[in-house]
């Protein structure tokens, strides 16, 4: 089946090119080792604002971390599509930038009605939840889509209780479709909350003493407040970096490694083990061609014939 | 309700139709704008409107009874009270965090660990000013120049008057009060002028200040570590061209307001950064703010007469406290310290060293360019690694951008138009027919809302 | 009132209650011209802030009815005057350090 020593020989170069090749294009495609550091872009509203704060302060120190890119923008939401329309907004600024991880925070602006053509659906209606899990559903998609690692940071503890209940309500949706979709939901709700769970305007620094929170509307915060709830997002991204799940490939790959040519997953080249090295680009199967010490595919062409190029 | 929204430009266009239509009843009149005050000031939030009825109701009776008293240590005792009762307001509401924070740490430093009573305290909006107004009232009926059987409406009505309730200017009672005992009358000129103001400063505020604050100010002042020697030195100027755009605007338009409703109120801004001493900056800017420390603070204390030594300790007493004014934090007291400072320094060099040349404006200029990092920066680390960062002086340029750089020319040239320019011009189109007046001031409308940056402005504090 | 730098003479209110009425009247027209301009050349500035704002009853029939009044006007081009100064602006904000160094280049030469 191998065949005469000299092919054998040949083969030598070959598989070690194409090993070689494998490694560097599956480290790009898994970004275990990045040669640059991470980009992460932080989308929302004013919370988020907040949160990129937070956040620029956090992994300071991480060397991980490269930009962190406000995409933020106050008095937004997923309800209200007709002032600013996050999906395509959220396009725009993703053709712009190229980010490895987003760190989405939305829903203080969403306690309100849905318009749709005819008509408004009031807010936790079963026709506003449809829309409303939809257009979730759709951002998480868009960016990991995009290729970004998708982080979708929970509303914290509201002073008011009719606003924190609704919140409690928008953070059991954005953990649900979230976690559906093989993103992250971190939650801030501990963060935000003395040690019986409810809302504290002063809480613990890191040296223990109490500072101000909490902003006087009782929803926003203050630096120190926003350095808080910032602490678990943190926690979370740099989790994903001790540990990266393996991800699906994102649409457009960017491998400068993978020239090799896509074959289409047919059935495997001569005298390689099925199974072996079993890797898929643009998703289609990453097959190893060997080729003879002419340049020539080695053994029959029947997969270079059904590639149907 | 912000200036610069079309939800006030409704309310105000409703209340200037209303109030213009009860000309004849000075009565209702009041009362509509009363009521139109209280519609305004609840709309930030509706419990705020029972301190303020409280503190109006307060000083009114407070002035009934001091003006029917003959001097006495009884009446001097019920003057301190007065203002007691309006300090206090201010310091609870203002500064109780700041003092207990401060307590706490000062407290742990020398070891007696306490759990102090932390509450957060919600700053109602605008209330350093009313308090201040209050306290205005107060002592214009002790010194007999203001009238203490005003009426609680007029009362009322001078310290919750709306365009000057949240942001300044601080309209003093014997400048006000005598203007409320008949119904207004108005000419085409104080319209003009109205309208003028009113237009200058939306454009001052939307356009100017808002491009240079989100362009540059915000992110430099954030962390200046990052950026290069001329992104902060831009910065910088960008803020002072920031400062006086966003105060300088919110005063024009409070005062145009009153003016369209038939009140005068004085200027509040002259052209500061045209000064050429620290004196002469303090009689150009927030000029109601200076004339009420100088008045109520620093003369009562016994001004400049009794030497150098007790001149610059009033001096001192009136810069820091005016400083803390601005707001309850460190930053703030030292900024007033500076300026402090600078007074007590020019007056020692005496008269003739502040002379009127172009030196001593751009010395003057780049004083209080400094004192503006402090008055700025969130904490005293930012302020020090604005102005110490070394190593990333030679960065290449970042945020500014040619536009940014033109905006704030734009808005230190300001300071080279005459100084009555506004005046002249309202002037001239008092003359001009109402299509004509309509006309140039849609067109300046127009322009305003296209330029201005869209959507909501960025969370601003309204701190004071 | 005494002799105040900061105040000026056009403050003076008239005591002439004719002078009085003309302004008046004057004031109103010219409110009223404006109102009406605005609400041709610029009605889209009501119609965003109706999107601001949650929906309800009103608000959704403020936007709805302004919305088709902007868009009429702006068939009749009459919104081009704005759409003229948000492009310059847009531009002019756009320009980069570059751009002013080239143009002084070909000055020089």
């Amino acid at each position: 089946m191998w065949g005469s020593p000299h092919r054998l020989a040949g083969l030598v170069p070959v598989i070690t090119a194409c090993v070689a090749a494998m490694l560097l294009s599956s480290a790009a495609l898994a970004q275990e080792e990045p040669t640059e550091p991470r980009r992460i872009g932080v989308f929302g509203d004013s919370l988020a604002d907040g949160l990129w704060i937070g956040l620029q302060r956090g992994l300071r120190r991480d060397a991980r971390a490269g930009e962190i890119e406000q995409l933020s923008e106050v008095a937004t939401g997923l309800a209200n599509y007709v002032y600013r329309d996050i999906s395509e907004k959220t396009r725009g600024q993703l053709e712009q930038g190229r980010y490895d991880v987003a760190v989405v925070m939305f829903g203080s602006n969403d306690i309100q009605g849905i318009r749709t053509g005819r008509g408004v659906f009031r807010f936790r209606s079963a026709g506003w939840e449809a829309v409303y899990r939809e257009r979730v559903r759709d951002l998480i998609t868009q960016l990991q889509t995009h290729g970004a690692e998708v982080y979708w940071t929970g509303l914290p503890v509201m002073r008011s209780t009719g606003y924190d209940a609704n919140t409690v309500y928008l953070n059991a949706i954005f953990r649900e479709e979230a976690e559906a979709l093989g993103a992250i939901f971190v939650s801030t709700r501990e963060a935000s909350s003395d040690e019986n769970g409810e809302y504290a305007a002063y809480l613990p620094n890191s040296r223990g003493a109490p500072r101000l929170m909490r902003d006087d509307d009782g929803i926003h915060f203050t630096m120190n407040g926003y350095a808080r709830i910032a602490a678990p997002v943190v926690e979370a991204i740099q989790a994903g970096w001790d540990n990266p799940r393996p991800r699906p490939a994102p649409a457009v790959t960017e491998t400068v490694m993978a020239e090799a040519v896509v074959e289409a997953s047919e059935p495997e080249p001569q005298g390689l083990p099925a199974g072996w090295l079993d890797l898929s680009v643009n998703g289609q199967a990453y097959v190893c061609q060997p080729v003879g010490l002419d340049g020539q595919p080695l053994g029959a062409s029947t997969a270079s014939g059904a590639a149907g190029n | 309700m912000l200036f610069p929204t079309l939800t006030f430009g409704i309310f105000f266009v409703l209340v200037l139709s209303f109030a213009w239509a009860l000309d004849r009843e000075n009565g209702q009149r009041k009362l509509l704008l009363l009521a139109a005050s209280y519609v305004f000031y609840g709309w930030w939030d509706w419990r705020f409107c029972a301190l303020l009825a409280f503190s109006s109701i307060a000083n009114w009776a407070f002035g009934r009874i001091i003006g029917a008293m003959p001097a006495s240590p009884l009446r001097a005792l019920v003057i301190v009270l007065a203002i007691a009762v309006n300090l206090g307001i201010l310091g609870f509401f203002k500064y109780y965090g700041f003092f207990i924070e401060n307590v706490g740490e000062a407290l742990a430093m020398i070891g007696w660990e306490r759990d102090l009573f932390l509450m957060q305290i919600i700053l109602p909006v605008g209330i350093s000013f009313y308090t201040f107004q209050g306290i205005s009232y107060i002592i214009d009926i002790k010194r007999g120049e203001a009238d203490h059987r005003a009426s609680l409406l007029d009362a009322m009505l001078y310290i919750s008057f709306f365009p000057q309730l949240v942001a300044g200017p601080i309209v003093r009672a014997k400048d006000f009060l005598p203007q409320l005992t008949r119904a207004p009358t108005i000419s085409r000129a104080a319209v003009s002028l109205g309208v003028l103001l009113i237009l200058w400063g939306l454009f001052k505020k939307s356009v100017i200040a808002s491009e240079i604050a989100t362009g540059i100010v915000d992110p430099v002042f954030f962390a200046p570590g990052e950026y290069g020697g001329i992104d902060r030195l831009f910065a910088v100027y960008g803020y002072a061209v920031q400062i006086y755009c966003d105060f300088s605007a919110y005063s024009d338009i409070a005062i145009g307001c009153a003016a369209l409703l038939g009140y005068r109120f004085n200027r509040n801004f002259d052209q500061p950064y045209r000064a050429r001493s620290f004196q002469d900056f303090w009689r150009r800017w927030h000029i109601s703010l200076s004339t009420w420390l100088r008045d109520y603070l620093y003369k009562p204390l016994g001004g400049s007469r009794g030497g150098a030594l007790a001149t610059n300790r009033n001096l001192m007493i009136t810069m820091l406290l005016g400083g803390l004014w601005h707001g309850a934090a460190w930053t703030f007291l030292v900024w007033g310290l500076i300026h402090g400072l600078a007074l007590a320094i020019e007056r020692a060099l005496g008269p003739a060293r502040s002379g009127r040349s172009v030196i001593s404006l751009v010395i003057t200029f780049h004083v209080v360019c400094l004192a503006w990092i402090l008055f700025r920066s969130p904490d005293f680390a930012t302020a020090w690694t604005y102005l110490t960062a070394t190593q990333t002086l030679g960065d290449p340029v970042q945020v500014l951008t040619p536009f940014l750089a033109g905006m704030i020319v734009l808005g230190l040239g300001l300071h080279a138009l005459p100084p009555r320019g506004i005046e002249s011009l309202a002037g001239a189109m008092s003359r001009l027919r109402s299509p004509a007046i309509a006309g140039m001031g849609v067109v300046a409308f127009i322009l305003i809302d296209a330029l201005r940056p869209a959507g909501v402005a960025p969370f601003i504090y309204f701190q004071f | 009132m005494q002799d105040d730098p900061h105040r000026d003479r056009l403050y003076e209110a008239p005591d002439d209650a004719r002078e009085h009425q003309r302004s008046r009247l004057w004031l109103s027209n010219g409110v009223a011209l404006s109102l009406l301009l605005v609400a041709v050349f610029n009605p889209v500035s009501l119609e965003r802030w109706a999107a601001a704002n949650p929906p309800n009853w009103g608000v959704e029939t403020v936007r709805l009815t302004v919305g088709v009044w902007s868009e009429r006007m702006g068939l009749a081009h009459l919104d081009a005057p704005r759409l003229w100064l948000e492009q310059r602006w847009r531009d002019l904000k756009a320009v980069g350090w570059d751009d002013v160094h080239t143009e002084d280049d070909e000055a020089e030469q």
